[in-house]
């Protein structure tokens, strides 16, 4: 079965209206799951489970967010990450915009830019893959 | 005082599943006076039970290493109040568990009849906290009281062990205080 992109908006929508609390109108493709919808680290173990219920995937902890490279210090210096780290999340999270944190990588604001436009990429891509 | 609201656990599967009982009784003053009208457990409190039942069974999963708080109460639904005389069963099941938390899906029964059910999401807390949070031999007599090591079975099927790590906090503890 084709699931669209609309579908899987739709369906992640639902998901964080649920897991945060949050309106259905205060969601858009834009808005970031921690500045604009108030996500806590907490909330991810939420939503990530709920995700791999709703679209019967699995979703491995850092595939989402890769923490093994947001905290590897070979990528690390005074809190910012290096060329080398930011072409290893490109290569980890093709399905999120990463420009405005590769203008300014401090690792500490990264989880704030995810939006909800990337986690619908990051369910495409996992669909995709399951797909084929 | 003890904040308790749960009475025993009943089955006990390391990792997967808890049952826990609570009875209702007319003698408790959170069932006879809370609400004016008929007597009958709060809402919250059923939740609560739901929540220990949960939160132990996440501890265990970890032995104990970690302690375990509620996080967030992800989505709950209560059907029928629960009233003096019922014996509630809460039923936990461990859906996910992760580094920093882990998920439960847990329900509350009287007989076969489903009065609540709610998604729970515990959190781990860091060593810090738990050194200055929660007393290791006072949770050893909680677990005995509640016979969790008389029902319980670890991973392998067998019975449950007390953890040793918890054991030997424990009974050091004992020791200092008894000098």
């Amino acid at each position: 079965m084709c699931v669209t992109r609309q579908d899987i908006y739709n369906k992640v929508r639902d998901i964080l209206v649920d897991a945060l609390g949050v309106d259905e109108d205060e969601i858009t493709p834009d808005a970031t799951l921690v500045g604009n919808l108030g996500a806590e680290s907490i909330d991810f173990l939420d939503i990530v489970y709920n995700l791999e219920k709703t679209f019967d995937v699995e979703i491995p902890r850092g595939d989402l967010i890769p923490d093994d490279i947001l905290t590897n210090v070979e990528f690390l210096e005074n809190g910012r990450m290096n060329a080398t780290g930011i072409a290893k999340l490109r290569q980890r999270m093709p399905f999120a915009d990463l420009a405005k944190f590769e203008a300014n990588p401090i690792v500490a604001d990264f989880a704030s830019l995810l939006t909800v436009n990337d986690m619908c990429g990051f369910v495409d891509g996992k669909l995709k893959r399951k797909a084929a | 005082m003890r904040w308790i609201w749960i009475d025993k656990f009943v089955e006990f599967q390391s990792g997967r599943r808890a049952v826990a009982r609570k009875n209702v009784t007319l003698g408790e003053l959170h069932v006879s006076d809370y609400f004016l009208g008929p007597a009958t457990l709060p809402s919250s409190l059923v939740l609560e039970g739901l929540a220990q039942t949960g939160g132990i069974l996440v501890a265990e999963a970890n032995q104990f290493e970690h302690r375990v708080v509620l996080a967030k109460v992800s989505c709950a639904s209560f059907l029928r109040d629960p009233r003096p005389g019922d014996c509630l069963n809460y039923t936990a099941l461990l859906k996910q568990i992760q580094p920093d938390g882990a998920i439960v899906e847990a329900s509350a029964h009287v007989d076969r009849t489903l009065v609540a059910q709610a998604k729970l999401v515990f959190a781990h807390l860091g060593q810090n906290v738990v050194d200055s949070l929660f007393d290791p031999a006072e949770l050893l007599q909680m677990l005995h009281l509640w016979r969790l090591f008389d029902v319980g079975c670890g991973t392998d099927g067998l019975p449950l062990q007390i953890p040793s790590k918890l054991h030997a906090t424990a009974a050091a503890e004992s020791l200092s205080t008894s000098r």
